[in-house]
């Protein structure tokens, strides 16, 4: 009898040699992969344009599953979401006369300073297909891309605050780098205190703060907001909160909740540093530090501005 | 009985085909449980028990290319490094193969903790190779989270495969 079928000796032989090679493949590719090659980028991006609509169409019934559960859930809450939705009224009305009085107060007092108005954002919204999750990263694609004027580099906001920025641009989607990532670092300051610090991202629901002076004092519930140190990211963009650790460490709670992301917003007005197509990220020689305007937290040498917060 | 090799190639060739869409679907799946608010941290790996039982249950053979595509897809839509997925398959496939632990016997009580074996030991290789590569040592609550709620539906799985496998059973008789 012959058998069409090879000798199971030799092709599990085969198929370990074959394993490892491709093990070995899979090693280089991650470091490959890191160095950040335009070529693998852009073949990212053509890999991610070309599986967006696949991904749409699973992921539409699992999101109409999600929410028929969570109408489910808040139908059977309905009575104290009403009692709690009065009082959050009764507040906000008390707050909004009390704003409509301090913004009155403060356009009058930018006509006196002369304060240049600041530039209002442009922006593009897309929906976002996919949930953030994944156990080594923490990204999210949205349906717009190259032709909406999308370019790598540009922050992503929600109405709740930073969500990102844009890492890969494809013709038809972008991916966005949530701030929750282990890659993800934004400049950021404290509200209250005014000290600069950097907030990363940790592949969990806190962020580590970074280079913090140790002078500072963080406040629990304290706001965070970039800084626009860098020239990635503008400043002004609500981060997230102070929150305190059992180990007695500060970390960063996010306001905005990645799992609930279903529209995000792209500023394609800031010219950010990153964001210019041609611009090439090499290494460039040391050069002396040109005086600049003072941003939030320091002044234009780069120490923190002690007199102007007295003052 | 006479089977050209062609022929044995052709039959191995679609049934990779049919086992690679599968496990793309399988890929889809995955990725679109990050929506429910259970998996918030983050979502069980569905493909790994779907390798294992593949191998070691249905003796499905899924050829190291297959995963190695798939992994590469995997890395595309969940936007991490690329090859992290493909070497985690790879490990998976590896180890459900080749590791042989001396208090488990071949039966199918013992499954579990073979997977858990097979699991978590290629887990590990990919994690700390993620952290060198980032540099950065990552949070663990959603690391415990991925693992453990794996290695929890994992019997699930099992045991209502056993029971389909039972009724269809019942049914032909």
């Amino acid at each position: 009898m012959v058998s069409g079928k090879p000798s199971n000796n030799k092709t599990s032989k085969f198929g370990k040699k074959i394993n490892f090679f491709l093990i070995l493949l899979c090693l280089s590719l991650v470091f490959l992969g890191k160095l950040d090659l335009i070529a693998v980028r852009n073949m990212k991006a053509f890999m991610s344009d070309f599986l967006a609509p696949i991904t749409i169409l699973f992921n539409k019934p699992v999101k109409e599953i999600v929410a028929v559960l969570e109408d489910v859930k808040s139908a059977t809450s309905l009575r104290e979401e009403n009692i709690r939705f009065k009082s959050q009224i009764r507040r906000l009305n008390v707050w909004k006369s009390k704003t409509e009085s301090q913004e009155l107060e403060l356009l009058e007092l930018r006509e006196l300073l002369k304060v240049i108005p600041k530039k209002n954002n442009q922006i593009i919204t897309g929906r976002v297909f996919t949930a953030a999750g994944g156990i080594f990263a923490n990204t999210v694609l949205i349906n717009v891309g190259e032709k909406d004027g999308i370019v790598i580099g540009q922050p992503a906001i929600s109405s709740l605050g930073l969500v990102g920025y844009v890492i890969n641009v494809g013709i038809s989607s972008s991916r966005i780098l949530l701030i929750i990532d282990i890659n993800a670092m934004i400049p950021i300051y404290l509200t209250d205190s005014n000290w600069p610090a950097v907030t990363q991202g940790q592949n969990g629901e806190l962020l580590k703060i970074r280079f913090l002076s140790s002078e500072a004092k963080p406040l629990e519930g304290e706001v965070l907001e970039t800084s626009g140190h860098g020239g990635q990211l503008p400043s002004g963009i609500n981060v997230g909160r102070i929150v305190r650790s059992l180990s007695d460490n500060y970390y960063v709670k996010p306001t905005v909740n990645f799992q609930k992301l279903t529209y995000v917003s792209i500023i394609t007005n800031f010219n950010s540093k990153y964001s210019s197509k041609n611009n090439f990220n090499g290494f460039a020689p040391l050069q002396k530090p040109m005086p600049t305007i003072g941003l939030k937290g320091i002044n234009s040498s780069g120490t923190r501005n002690s007199e102007s917060l007295k003052n | 009985m006479y089977i050209k090799p062609i022929f044995y190639f052709f039959n191995k060739f679609s049934n990779n085909i049919l086992c690679f869409f599968l496990l793309f679907f399988l890929i889809n799946v995955e990725i679109s449980f990050g929506f429910f608010l259970i998996f918030d941290n983050s979502i069980p790996s569905l493909l790994s028990i779907a390798i294992y039982l593949c191998l070691r249950k249905f003796s499905i053979h899924v050829s190291s290319f297959s995963l190695f595509t798939l992994g590469l897809l995997y890395d595309v839509l969940l936007g991490s490094n690329i090859g992290i997925n493909s070497m985690f398959f790879l490990l998976i496939k590896y180890f459900t193969e080749h590791l042989k632990l001396s208090f488990i016997d071949n039966s199918s009580k013992d499954d579990w903790i073979h997977f858990t074996c097979v699991f978590i030991s290629s887990f590990v290789i990919t994690f700390l190779l993620n952290i060198i590569v980032n540099l950065t040592i990552p949070d663990f609550s959603p690391i415990l989270f991925h693992l453990g709620v794996t290695l929890i539906i994992f019997p699930f799985l099992v045991l209502s495969i056993n029971f389909i496998h039972f009724i269809t059973k019942l049914i032909k008789n």
